[in-house]
């Protein structure tokens, strides 16, 4: 069984996610579609630690290893909760702190929007190499 | 073909692209393959790392997907532990591609040996183009020949047996 991956799209009509994982160097990107690619195969139940909690409840970051710490947070569903994941918004941590600060807060925004008009706040996750 | 097979090709046209994506990929397959093993065959991280001669933090740190400084004396251990085998060997890029493209929890986890073996009693290995290949036995049927009753004229490269049949009577 796979995984459903989603973009989340803002009022303009753009997919925000792919906006900056464009600005991502080359071998970003490669760990950043490794672990989409495995976590659309097997889900994340499977891979511990790969999405941690975040201080707003229903907003996780993906840990990604690097020179810039990769944080892009995401949500299980909103719709599906079982077989979706949506990626809401862009972020590294440094230090310990997100950057963009409010990424998890600003992420949950993100998911309310998607939830109220699915159709139409989201895409299907449209991968950069 | 699968799409992201297709997608893989393309990407892995970059070699720091390509390496970069494999060790990310490796990491966390194994991670994910230690855990599945273990939860399979019902142990905690406590009884896998006494069965593997480590401490419980040290298999709490191998099942996270970020760990990424793997050794084969490590890994030994816990095949040993799993009582399965172990294949770390140098491939080329496209048996990797297909690697990917076939994950799924039932590629991950891998059973016992004696429960393998026992179930790979049942195959026949044949010698097929060059290569020996395992076939399950009861997936295998009996042949029969077709014979035509009397001699097939050799100067025509195909005849119907309803004709053959035909001209007899």
């Amino acid at each position: 069984m796979s995984f459903k991956l989603f973009d989340y799209r803002n009022l303009a009509e753009q997919n925000e996610f792919k906006l900056w994982t464009q600005g991502l160097q080359s071998i970003q990107r490669a760990k950043l579609n490794a672990k989409l690619d495995m976590l659309k195969s097997v889900g994340d139940r499977l891979l511990p630690e790969v999405l941690t909690g975040t201080d707003t409840p229903g907003i996780f970051k993906l840990r990604i290893k690097g020179g810039v710490q990769l944080r892009p947070m995401l949500c299980k569903g909103p719709i599906d909760v079982k077989n979706e994941f949506t990626l809401l918004l862009g972020a590294t941590e440094v230090g310990g702190k997100l950057k963009p600060t409010n990424a998890d807060a600003t992420a949950a925004i993100h998911k309310d929007e998607i939830r109220r008009d699915p159709d139409n706040r989201r895409v299907n996750h449209e991968r950069v190499s | 073909m699968s799409e992201l097979a297709e997608q893989l090709i393309e990407e892995f046209a970059d070699k720091d692209y390509a390496h970069a994506y494999m060790e990310e990929h490796g990491n966390m397959l194994l991670a994910a393959q230690i855990k599945a093993l273990r939860e399979m065959r019902g142990l905690t991280q406590n009884q896998l790392a006494e069965m593997a001669g480590m401490k419980q933090e040290r298999i709490s740190a191998l099942e996270n997907v970020e760990y990424d400084a793997w050794t084969v004396k490590t890994l030994r251990k816990l095949a040993r532990a799993f009582d399965t085998g172990l294949q770390v060997s140098f491939v080329p890029f496209s048996k990797v591609v297909m690697g990917v493209v076939n994950v799924s929890r039932d590629s991950i986890e891998v059973t016992p040996r004696s429960e393998d073996i026992e179930a790979f009693r049942r195959h026949k290995i044949i010698l097929s183009g060059g290569k020996w290949t395992a076939i399950d036995k009861n997936h295998l049927a009996p042949v029969q020949t077709l014979v035509p009753h009397r001699p097939v004229d050799p100067k025509k490269s195909w005849q119907r047996l309803d004709q053959i049949r035909a001209s007899d009577r």
